[in-house]
């Protein structure tokens, strides 16, 4: 978790900081909007190892076994 | 020779056709005979006849959506015919098809590494190694894997030729026939496979903003369809014919098995690299069309001026999205065979129909 904290923060330093020079707004909100879901999701992933799964989610939900 | 001005960034129809072979290549080779097999047993080869008549209809979909629309882009298009609001949200409902499609892609290539060639080695690895150098591709544009592709796709397709020419005389009559009446069920079911093969059409206009040559793309989809459909039958024959529908059914990589098999004068053996390199090719740029893709979406939903910013942060999080997929290799296949194939087929053809439906009533098309 911490490893993918850090490395979005080397992605954000370099790419943000040519979105901010050139003033692309939507770029940066989408941006940050990319980079909350990775977090969010990659804590989850990293806390639900064996449990956090789309495709198990949905086989569960539609009793596939 | 002087460029064309226009031309820059537009990828030609033929360009366009080619990309639509090499998508559907590595899920051809890897999920379709399994799934043939065990769905419809012998009479799985034949199963890619039962969808001639939708694939053939789709052509004629996008044939009459695309071929009068000059410089406009695919989402314009669509937006043109749905309506802003309703071209959005439909574009959007791709967006996420696309991004799953991708994190599959992108996860079972790893696993299929692991589980024939490499199988010391953690998943993330190849992973990690895939997403660092489609990063470095995507930069590039989509006039440049448009035609990357160009140059791939025959080579592809050479292979697969080489590689059968030795298979197909060992071909066994009594595990391909007979084919009853009673198969016609188990046919249009196992058809479904075939189908989703032939379901990334519309994701393929998606590639470049700009389409050169627009008028003959019926024809170009066409022979592409032909050449591609050709190598499907060709494929289930070999896998079924050669293993029988039982060990078809079961096996994870059924071509692989009877690529082994092949002997050349009793010298030569052990090809089976050919096909790993196969797999290589054609996975990465299934991987690299579907992110150009994904990007381009995200470019016109969100206007953003520069997708090539995202790059970096989208790969990362296809990375999560790749291991949170699912758990494991069975999960995955039976999520696909079970649910995903079927909401593929949806996208790629209930889609394009609701297209040219929504357009004649409009008098868009």
């Amino acid at each position: 978790m911490l490893q993918l904290i850090v490395i979005i923060l080397i992605i954000g330093f370099i790419d943000l900081r040519a979105m901010i020079k050139n003033k692309q707004k939507n770029d940066i909100v989408c941006f940050l909007i990319i980079a909350l879901g990775s977090i969010l999701y990659g804590y989850y992933y990293t806390n639900n190892v064996y449990t956090a799964s789309l495709s198990g989610f949905f086989l569960r939900l539609l009793q596939i076994q | 020779m002087q460029q064309n001005p226009g031309a820059k960034d537009k990828a030609s129809t033929r360009q366009l056709a080619m990309l639509y072979i090499i998508t559907g290549f590595s899920p051809a080779i890897r999920f379709l005979p399994s799934f043939a097999a065990k769905v419809a047993k012998e009479a799985g080869w034949a199963s890619p006849f039962m969808a001639v008549i939708p694939i053939g209809l789709n052509i004629f979909f996008f044939h009459r959506i695309f071929s009068k629309t000059k410089d406009k882009s695919t989402f314009e298009v669509i937006n043109d015919i749905l309506g802003k609001f309703a071209g959005s949200f439909v574009i959007f409902l791709h967006l996420i098809w696309i991004m799953l499609l991708l994190a599959f892609n992108i996860r079972l290539h790893g696993e299929r590494l692991i589980s024939t060639v490499f199988p010391n080695i953690n998943v993330t690895f190849f992973i990690v190694v895939t997403l660092i150098v489609t990063s470095v591709v995507l930069r590039s544009g989509a006039t440049a894997i448009a035609r990357m592709g160009e140059f791939l796709t025959p080579i592809l397709l050479l292979l697969f030729t080489f590689v059968s020419v030795f298979l197909l005389p060992n071909i066994r009559a009594d595990a391909i026939l007979p084919v009853y009446f009673n198969d016609i069920i188990p046919m249009f079911k196992a058809s479904f496979g075939t189908l989703y093969l032939f379901s990334f059409g519309l994701l393929i206009f998606m590639v470049s903003p700009q389409i050169a040559n627009k008028k003959g793309i019926g024809k170009i989809l066409v022979k592409a369809a032909l050449v591609y459909f050709t190598m499907i039958v060709v494929l289930l024959l070999m896998s079924i014919g050669i293993l029988g529908s039982f060990v078809a059914a079961k096996a994870s990589n059924p071509f692989l098995i009877i690529v082994k098999q092949i002997s050349i004068l009793d010298t030569i053996e052990n090809i089976e690299s050919l096909v790993i390199a196969m797999w290589l090719l054609s996975d990465s740029m299934s991987i690299i069309i579907l992110s150009i893709v994904t990007l381009n979406i995200m470019k016109h939903l969100f206007k953003l001026s520069d997708q090539k910013n995202l790059i970096n942060i989208f790969f990362v999080f296809m990375y999560i999205a790749s291991l949170g997929i699912a758990q494991n290799r069975l999960e995955i296949d039976v999520f696909n065979s079970a649910i995903f194939i079927y909401v593929s087929v949806f996208f790629g053809f209930a889609m394009p129909f609701l297209l040219y439906a929504v357009g004649k009533i409009r008098r868009k098309i």
